[in-house]
């Protein structure tokens, strides 16, 4: 059986449904298939099958608008268009594959006899859809951008995602290693045992040496204001992952916009702690500080640079770290023009802008690669 | 075989738009359990007796979800105290077996039954979070293990009490799922996936609403003049507009309470409408504290207001 007009239309619909990663199978498409010819969406006209649509592939309002918004933009087949694709359908398996096709299970292909799988694939060309811009439909506006900055093709996510999963930042921070020989001599030394035996001729006792321990230290500090609203799931990821790295001493303390008089220990900065004392406990520890810096909302504000440059010599001070980090989850197009510009072109600290790849630079850093 | 159509409006007790019952029939040719979401009061669990209603199916087996319960609560129980305290006595064969202490509960029975019928699970938000997804394999293919019973029992079950560890359901018409959340808490992805979704939303239409009350008075109140209802109406879509943002705006119950109390005070088409945004036993509408508070400021007629 050959695929009527409306299980088109559908079909279009949900390769666009699933190019903007709405969570679909192909289940759902099956059963809208299965829908149409047990008689649902089957009434003329475009109005059924948006119906239709949205009572199977919608479960949120942002979906909902979403196939208004691409039944919208379909135009109303032609007459000769419609003859074009009975056309080519009737002519079945001799098109060839225009393009590849979402991979489907074999088991689609047989469901529609072969013929009419392929042959969808290639009249998509012709139901070409557009996409008007969210503006018209009611979606969200772009945030400001910095001036002279060119707005890089950005797709919108919206469900909070986080970054990383703590496995992977667990296995980052076993990287941060500085292993010494430290404490109380408890594991046995082969080498130094021989090297005794024939110097002195007779074993007396065997020699013993301290065990390896990994002297690395970390402080982390992490910025809780309202602009980072979208990265608090990294950061309790951050914080969960932490137990699980085997570092002699790491912490997580949180401020909000600046690090003040003292730091919270609780992202709902809660129990705060005077900023001199965790840096005294830390002294010689590197240090970590995640923060947008102004970035996520493109604000440029100089007392907000003069405040962050004296927290950093105040930190140098106080800790004498032996790495700096500043983590900043914006992307480094979208840092120009703002105040996390200004703080990384005036301190010697390493700047690294958030992502999955870069944060194996990061721990480099903190172990103490050059920052150039 | 199968269902017949539902319409929303030919049972005695509950009415609905057309698209209401546009989802349920998908949901029911598709074999999908519906999901219904909605404020507290609009009818989500009568939904369920509705559908059974129209489609001349008995009463839905109805289970209603506990915080602290678990999926397999749902499926089917083992008593393992029972059989602790019956193993103590030396005598006791029975206690050797663990199938003589496994019973089937409302959802497994369903399940094992196969008999056509509506199943309501109603609150599944109040659970736990896994809750959901530990049911997704009960809801999707209609089977499920027995875990507490050993695999070499399996057979003796089968014999004894006519299932075995895997319970499945026969090969036929399969029960209609509705399944109804608070939105208290987000459900799992997959599950939400799985289901077909509906909104009940608050009828603002007021032929659908008389409709309503109507059904819902009938058969306790007899005789309440139709303009009475009508003015009543009029008037709890003011307050209803006027109380967005509240904890708990009146909803279709609040309204038929309302309509009850009227009648039985003896109130008047008149004075319902006299009292503009304040008619008599306006009180009753609302739940909270803080609502009344908020309302009786958004309310206060304009010449007291400074």
């Amino acid at each position: 059986m050959t695929p009527q007009p409306p299980e088109l239309v559908l079909y279009g619909v949900f390769r666009a449904l699933l190019a903007r990663r709405v969570p679909l199978g192909v289940v759902d498409y099956l059963d809208a298939v299965r829908a149409l010819r047990a008689g649902f969406g089957s009434s003329p006209g475009r109005e059924p099958l948006r119906r239709l649509a949205r009572m199977l592939w919608a479960r949120t309002d942002d979906e909902r608008r979403l196939i208004d918004a691409l039944f919208a933009a379909i135009p109303p087949p032609t007459t000769e268009e419609i003859a074009k694709a009975e056309s080519v359908l009737s002519q079945g398996g001799q098109q060839p594959v225009a393009e590849t096709a979402q991979p489907m299970p074999p088991g689609t292909a047989s469901d529609r006899t072969g013929a009419g799988g392929t042959s969808m694939a290639a009249t998509e060309p012709q139901a070409a859809i557009e996409f008007r811009p969210a503006a018209e439909t009611g979606g969200l506006p772009l945030p400001r951008l910095a001036l002279g900055a060119e707005s890089a093709p950005e797709t919108y996510v919206m469900q909070p995602q986080t970054v990383v999963t703590a496995r992977t930042l667990a296995a980052l921070w076993r990287r941060l290693r500085a292993f010494t020989r430290t404490g109380a001599k408890t594991e046995f030394d082969p080498e130094a045992t021989l090297t005794e035996r024939c110097r002195q001729g007779v074993l007396v006792r065997p020699v013993f040496r301290a065990c390896r321990r990994n002297q690395a230290r970390l402080l982390i500090l992490a910025d809780v204001s309202t602009s980072m609203a979208p990265w608090r799931p990294f950061l309790d990821t951050l914080a969960r992952s932490l137990p699980l790295s085997r570092l002699q001493a790491v912490e997580i303390h949180y401020f909000a916009n600046l690090p003040r008089r003292s730091l919270f220990a609780t992202a709902e900065l809660t129990e705060p702690e005077p900023f001199e004392k965790t840096c005294r406990r830390f002294s010689g520890a590197s240090l970590l500080i995640i923060g947008d810096g102004g970035a996520a909302r493109g604000y440029l504000s100089r007392r907000r640079v003069h405040e962050t440059d004296d927290f950093l010599a105040q930190a140098r001070q106080a800790m004498a770290p032996s790495a700096i980090v500043w983590l900043n989850p914006m992307p480094r197009e979208r840092w120009a023009g703002t105040t996390a510009e200004m703080i990384a072109r005036g301190n010697d600290a390493a700047f690294v802008a958030l992502h999955r790849t870069t944060l194996f630079r990061v721990v480099d850093i903190l172990r103490g690669a050059r920052t150039a | 075989m199968s269902y017949r159509q539902f319409n929303g409006t030919d049972c005695d007790f509950y009415v609905t738009s057309k698209e209401v019952a546009e989802t349920v029939n998908l949901a029911i040719a598709l074999q999908r359990p519906i999901l219904v979401e909605g404020e507290a009061g609009c009818g989500k669990t009568m939904l369920a007796s509705a559908i059974a209603a129209e489609l001349g199916l008995e009463t839905p087996v109805s289970v209603t979800v506990k915080s602290t319960q678990q999926a397999r609560d749902l499926l089917y129980r083992f008593d393992a105290l029972r059989r602790l305290q019956e193993i103590q006595d030396p005598n006791n064969k029975r206690a050797r077996f663990v199938y003589p202490y496994i019973t089937l509960q409302p959802l497994g029975k369903v399940i094992h039954e196969g008999k056509p019928c509506v199943m309501l699970i109603d609150e599944i938000d109040k659970a736990d979070i896994d809750f959901p997804n530990d049911l997704l394999e009960a809801l999707d293919r209609f089977a499920f293990d027995i875990d507490d019973l050993p695999v070499q029992e399996s057979a003796r079950s089968l014999a004894a009490k006519g299932f075995g560890r895997r319970v499945t359901s026969p090969a036929g018409l399969r029960p209609i799922v509705v399944i109804t959340s608070n939105r208290e808490k987000q459900l799992p992805e997959p599950f939400l996936r799985r289901c077909l979704y509906l909104e009940l939303n608050f009828p603002l239409e007021p032929e659908l609403l008389a409709k309503i009350v109507k059904k819902n008075l009938d058969a306790s109140v007899r005789q309440i003049s139709n303009k009475l209802i009508d003015e009543a109406i009029k008037s709890f879509l003011e307050i209803r507009a006027n109380s967005k943002g509240l904890q708990k705006p009146p909803a279709t119950s609040e309204l038929i309470d309302w309509v009850k109390v009227l009648h039985w005070e003896g109130g008047t088409p008149a004075k319902v409408r006299g009292g503009k945004l304040q008619p008599p036993y306006w009180r009753i509408l609302f739940k909270t504290m803080q609502d009344l508070e908020a309302y009786t400021q958004r309310s206060q007629p304009p010449a007291e207001q400074d």
